[in-house]
């Protein structure tokens, strides 16, 4: 029988067609693993939740879990979380501080170096001669921090973490850049299961304008604004872009012309001078390090880099909302995040931003919670043999991704309303699948 | 030795708190609630130390309302754009293990054992379980939440929150 992976007709870019056993097929689930997961760069976490010598947090790559940990010698490492005698987790908590690990089956114990340093009765049981060198934890041979952000890479062949990212990088850097003091992920994080395949939450935060409306309505008709003057009602005819990188990142709502900037001034003065001065200081601030083009986006919108991490910022008086879409099987996932806020922001923005991530795209959130359950049905109707059969129609604007040109901007601009960031997001994914 | 009136009148209080989520009746469930109100779920994870496995107050968290968001998360309801519950799930909710645990006449704090079922569709079924601790408030005959903890025992929530503790 011919393997359903090695089909080609899986993802037909050219008509916008994407095969629905991408999001059901246990075979493509596994290659995917092992093509996608173990292949690409993949967020781990942020430089400000392990900042200590020892501090640590539990993430996975793919379905393998890993520890980020910062070593004696202040080195961000990432380690396979498991004991190199008998795959026991050596970790076995989310987050906290510590600077050895002791395995809990038969007490093989690793520093933050990834070195086995105890191994119980060493001469009475191995007469001394297991080589300790050896058996260390087995490290992610690749960890990159890009502004903060922590990136690993199993493949020690993979193009670089700059390379990867690409012309992405442009508009990441304005939410490394903006802030007066750090970007500091807040304590706490949220989990929960989400019963579909990872790539319906991927492709749906590179590139899906066209839901919010409809998907998000009952965001609007309570009365709620998405940020400074834009409303469900008004959303999806904002003057705003979407953009299509390579190797699979997209971004959305990216608002160009200081649209952003003003809405937040004018919402400072709510606040009072103190946070009027730090929005204008937070724009000077990217004019200076950045820009001026940069520095008039302000902000960064939507995005998901390829393949499980989004990211979105709506303004300065939003959190960094940080998203990883964890496979957890070809129809389960795990939403895990965090939220990020400028450490010199007045406190009051702070707070605004914290209680505001539990409001949106979050648990209990109402973006979060409607997303979850639509994505949760379009898998039940996925799952047998006739629906698996059919595609998904990814066909939005076809044959316009050219229309707008414009200079000085990285990445390929499209319309706001497209659907080009998701084909573009399953031609790479496609390349990479057919890599042996 | 029997239980004080002000116990049965609490845990009746909650037993009529539970019949009007679990039939639906969330505009009489918000009337429950002072205007002052706090409605706070934090974050859970698991920690090496009991006390840090329960998210501080400046943590993010799963929820965190005042009463004008509680009537807003009503009248999404309201809209039949709230995809989570429209169709509306069946829940149940069980309240148990109710103590208070500290009485100064119109104003108590109560801990609770909540366990909530909860049913979509065909085959989406979960359970919610933790525990709650509540100011109640006598205002007027009645007794109402002035604020609210749920600390929900699962880190990795079985599903998204679309339903009240």
């Amino acid at each position: 029988m011919a393997s359903v992976v090695s089909n080609p007709e899986l993802v037909n870019s050219k008509r916008g067609l994407v095969s629905r056993q991408l999001f059901m097929d246990p075979e493509i689930y596994q290659t995917e693993l092992e093509r996608v997961y173990a292949r690409c760069w993949l967020y781990l976490g942020h430089e400000s939740q392990v900042k200590e010598h020892g501090d640590y947090l539990s993430n996975y790559m793919g379905e393998d879990p890993i520890i980020l940990w910062r070593d004696g010698h202040d080195r961000v490492r990432a380690y396979l979380n498991s004991c190199l005698h008998r795959g026991m987790k050596v970790c076995r908590t989310d987050a906290g501080s510590a600077r050895s690990f002791t395995c809990s089956y038969h007490g093989w114990t690793y520093n933050a170096e990834g070195k086995l340093t105890g191994v119980p009765y060493f001469r009475e049981a191995y007469f001394g001669e297991l080589n300790r060198e050896e058996w260390g934890l087995k490290e992610v041979p690749r960890v990159v921090n890009y502004g903060g952000f922590i990136f690993g890479c199993w493949d020690e062949s993979a193009i670089s973490l700059e390379e990867y990212l690409g012309d992405v990088r442009w508009y990441l850097d304005i939410l490394i850049e903006r802030p007066l003091g750090r970007l500091e992920v807040l304590p706490g994080m949220q989990r929960y299961k989400l019963p579909g395949n990872w790539k319906i939450q991927a492709d749906n935060f590179a590139g899906d304008v066209y839901h919010v409306p409809f998907a998000h309505g009952s965001w609007g008709k309570t009365g709620m604004p998405i940020a400074g003057g834009v409303t469900i009602d008004n959303y999806a005819t904002q003057k705003a872009y979407s953009f299509a990188f390579k190797h699979g990142h997209g971004a959305l709502d990216m608002r160009l012309n200081d649209e952003t900037y003003e809405a937040d001034l004018v919402l400072a003065q709510q606040f009072g001078p103190e946070t009027v001065d730090y929005i204008r200081e937070s724009r000077e601030r990217l004019l200076k390090r950045l820009s001026e083009r940069q520095a008039r986006i302000y902000t960064w919108g939507v995005g998901n880099l390829f393949p499980n991490f989004a990211v979105n910022n709506f303004s300065a008086f939003f959190p960094v909302g940080l998203y990883l879409w964890h496979p957890k099987g070809p129809d389960k996932s795990e939403v895990w995040q965090w939220c990020a806020v400028d450490s010199a922001a007045p406190a009051a923005v702070k707070e605004m931003a914290r209680v505001g991530f539990t409001k949106v795209q979050s648990a209990g959130g109402f973006f979060g919670q409607d997303d979850s359950d639509n994505f949760e049905q379009v898998t039940e109707a996925t799952r047998g043999v006739i629906g698996r059969r059919c595609w998904f129609n990814y066909q939005m604007g076809l044959g316009h991704e050219e229309d707008l040109q414009m200079e000085g901007y990285p990445g390929h601009v499209t319309h706001r309303m497209s659907e080009a960031n998701q084909r573009n997001f399953y031609a790479y994914w496609s390349q990479l699948m057919e890599r042996e | 030795m029997a239980l004080s009136a002000k116990q049965a009148e609490i845990e009746q209080f909650y037993y009529h708190e539970a019949f009007l989520l679990d039939s639906g009746n969330f505009h009489e469930w918000l009337d429950l609630f002072t205007d002052d109100t706090r409605y706070w779920i934090p974050v859970r994870q698991t920690r090496d130390s009991r006390e840090e496995s329960v998210g501080k107050e400046d943590s993010i968290a799963l929820v965190e309302d005042d009463k004008s968001f509680l009537i807003l998360r009503v009248k999404r309801f309201d809209t039949g754009l709230a995809h989570a519950e429209q169709p509306p799930s069946r829940t149940r909710h069980f309240v148990s293990n109710v103590v208070i645990t500290a009485d100064r006449g119109e104003v108590c704090e109560v801990r609770s054992n909540v366990l909530v079922f909860q049913s979509r569709y065909e085959k989406s079924e979960n359970f919610f379980v933790g525990y709650r601790e509540d100011v109640l408030r006598k205002v007027g005959d009645s007794w109402k939440v002035a604020s609210r903890k749920v600390v929900l025992d699962q880190p990795v929530l079985p599903r998204v929150l679309s339903i009240f503790f």
